[in-house]
């Protein structure tokens, strides 16, 4: 019996294998392999920058030289892909809910909403916070107009009574533009739990706000998780926002790496960053699901 | 002239009437290739591992190809460079020469690293068979050996070559380059935020301006600027003064004087507002559309004159029809056909009096300053001194850091 198990097991796992084999193989020459490439490089000497010509020394100063020269930037990636991503869960969490439970017969065209703003380029849409953040446009106008400004100055949401190229618009540019990678997952899983749920709770008496918290914010866990992972991992390797919304003191990891890799024909240190960028993200991705892992929350 | 300029400065065809909307629209197409290519980290890790996967993939036709910048040559009022009455269809109908012209050419160093370096550093040869880099680009694949002579007997427009571009270091005899366009870099400012006007290369330090500075990330022209406010000549190239000019942009980076680096996308800062004087391009100036009262000035002390030059790859396939292309664009009729609707500083003696006699709309480009600088201005222009290997590896490492 057990034998008999075992061949069919074996049987089922050759199939499997085979049926993976395209993935596996997609995996392996666009994936594997280049990674193997690019380490191979990062920990190379490339001795005459203008020659294709990499040296493969295990120069693991590669990687040293590159977090002392690029870890202000590190922090700072990392940094505002946080601040952006907490903002999509605070704004998109609700925006979600809405549409799940409360949007009705409005819910697709909503949903369609959210999505509308795709249709133009992510560089189109980025320029256009220049002329809506800068001086002449709508958002100054609103302060100056409530006299806020010096109040905006204050907490931070301002600098000198400008919005435009400062971290905040960075940051503020980073939330608007992965903001519906964060809704839509959340809204999924909302939009799946089963409403007898929340209906046996009222019966059993529970107040609403318990209902949330031991029902709908469990149950929309792996959404947020998802959103998450789709939020910060886009975010902390985007430059577009720091490049055209921020200043001299905003820019981020990926415009070093291109940097490096384009104006100082620097192959290996460029290399070596991307792993260490790699790196750092898997590591925070790994310790955030053994967190907040999706296993248990989905049983 | 065949093909007039449309109603609006050169390269906004097919662009929104809204002036914010249009520059929104022409940044996103010129930044585009570049910053995708690079993409996030992963993205450039990708592009890391093949550089000449990339290249390889790019069109590769028997016909003569010409890979240059984009809005670079006229093109009709749809944007058809091919259209009746072009210069690519004059060529073609004079010739006999099928051309493929590609305006795949967005930066010196990407074009570099993606194409030259890997292809032409392994002694294979590129897709093109002209391109179009900048003056210390073509200087850097001439002396690397990586272009082909040119045969001048084929060219003999060459004699309409302005003087300037002879006896350049890297090329004395200029039979390695032929120029396609020049301009200036010098500084722009808003005249609506300033009230008054800027002459001085140093007004980019003037810490009234704290702020509302932008400079080019070009390093060149941003160093070069920096370099003639210090009394410096860029021409020398000497790296202890450059080390000089970048201590007191660093400085400035410090004091928070400088607001950031861009490319071409100070432009719309500097319409707006936010951005009150920015190391700037004349031609840049010259076609952005807007409101504002944008004035452009070469320094007293000088400004920096680049050009973009037409080299022919080693190992090219058409070199023959390469110098053909280039004998007819040398034609001051050809090259007055092509400043007219580009607007940069033309490398071909005569066009001006071909502007001049064409009637009024040519004639107002013929007297304009950005695209005809006068002898008083022209003598102010530098071009920025050839460097060392080592040293522009370490100057341009440097200037990254201070660019941030």
């Amino acid at each position: 019996m057990a034998g008999a198990a075992n061949t069919s097991l074996k049987k089922g796992r050759r199939s499997t294998y085979g049926l993976l084999s395209p993935g596996l193989l997609w995996l392996l020459l666009f994936f594997l392999v280049p990674m193997g490439t690019l380490l191979r490089i990062a920990l190379s000497t490339k001795p005459d920058p203008w020659l294709p010509v990499y040296e493969f020394d295990w120069r693991w100063s590669n990687f040293s030289d590159s977090i002392d020269r690029f870890s202000a930037e590190l922090f700072r990636s990392f940094g505002y892909a946080a601040a952006a991503t907490v903002l999509c869960i605070l704004i998109g969490y609700p925006l979600a809910y809405y549409l799940a439970f409360r949007a009705g017969r409005w819910r697709t065209v909503l949903l369609g909403l959210i999505m509308v703003p795709f249709f133009t380029s992510f560089l189109i849409r980025t320029i256009a916070w220049k002329t809506i953040l800068g001086t002449g446009g709508p958002a100054l106008w609103v302060l100056d107009t409530l006299h806020l400004t010096g109040v905006s100055d204050l907490v931070g949401l301002t600098t000198d009574g400008k919005f435009l190229n400062t971290s905040t618009a960075v940051i503020g540019g980073l939330t608007y533009n992965f903001l519906p990678f964060m809704v839509l997952p959340i809204y999924v899983s909302l939009e799946k739990i089963d409403i007898g749920l929340l209906d046996a709770a009222r019966d059993l008496y529970d107040v609403p706000a318990n209902a949330f918290r031991k029902i709908v914010l469990p149950l929309s866990l792996p959404g947020v998780f998802a959103g998450t992972l789709l939020t910060f991992i886009p975010a902390a390797g985007d430059y577009i926002n720091a490049e055209l919304l921020g200043n001299v003191d905003t820019s981020m990891i990926g415009s070093q790496i291109q940097n490096l890799f384009i104006a100082e024909s620097n192959y290996p240190a460029a290399a070596a960053l991307s792993f260490i960028f790699m790196a750092i993200i898997t590591a925070g991705v790994l310790l955030y699901a053994k967190v907040l892992g999706t296993e248990e929350l989905a049983a | 002239m065949a093909t007039t300029r449309p109603s609006g400065p050169p390269g906004r065809r097919g662009l929104p009437d809204d002036p914010d909307l249009a520059a929104a629209v022409g940044m996103a197409r010129r930044l585009t290739r570049r910053r995708f290519l690079a993409g996030t980290g992963l993205g450039l890790g990708a592009a890391a591992l093949a550089p000449g996967l990339l290249s390889s993939c790019a069109t590769s036709t028997d016909k003569l190809t010409f890979s240059n910048w984009t809005q670079y040559i006229d093109e009709d009022d749809n944007g058809n460079n091919r259209a009746r009455g072009t210069t690519i269809y004059e060529f073609e109908r004079a010739t006999g020469i099928d051309i493929e012209y590609l305006t795949d050419f967005n930066d010196n160093d990407e074009y570099f690293n993606r194409s030259f370096s890997p292809m032409l550093g392994r002694g294979k040869p590129i897709n093109a068979d002209i391109v179009a880099p900048t003056y210390w680009m073509a200087a850097r694949l001439v002396e690397l050996g990586w272009t082909e002579q040119l045969d001048l007997g084929n060219i003999p427009n060459h004699r309409y070559l302005e003087d300037a571009y002879l006896g350049l270091p890297w090329n004395p005899e200029a039979d390695r380059f032929m120029p396609w366009q020049a301009g200036i870099a010098g500084i722009a400012y808003n005249h609506d935020v300033i009230g008054r006007d800027l002459t001085s290369a140093n007004d980019l330090f003037d810490p009234e301006f704290r702020g509302q500075v932008t400079m080019l990330t070009e390093m060149r022209d941003t160093v070069g600027l920096t370099m003639l406010g210090m009394g410096f000549d860029p021409a020398d190239a000497d790296p202890g003064e450059i080390d000089q000019a970048l201590e007191k942009l660093e400085q400035a980076r410090r004091d928070g004087q400088v607001l950031k680096f861009t490319g071409n996308d100070y432009l719309q800062d500097l319409g707006r507002g936010d951005v009150a004087v920015a190391v700037a391009w004349s031609g840049d100036i010259y076609s952005f559309e807007t409101d504002a009262d944008l004035r452009f000035v070469v320094p007293d002390e000088g400004g920096l004159q680049w050009f973009d030059a037409m080299v022919v790859p080693k190992g090219a396939t058409h070199k023959a029809e390469a110098e053909a292309w280039m004998d007819f664009v040398y034609e001051p009729e050809n090259a007055a056909r092509i400043t007219e609707w580009v607007g940069y500083v033309s490398p071909v003696k005569g066009v001006r009096e071909i502007l001049l006699a064409g009637g009024e709309e040519s004639a107002a480009i013929a007297e304009d300053p950005l695209v005809f600088p006068d002898e008083e201005t022209q003598a102010r222009l530098r071009v920025f001194g050839t460097l060392e290997q080592a040293d522009e590896i370490a100057i341009q490492t440097r200037f990254n850091d201070i660019t941030g």
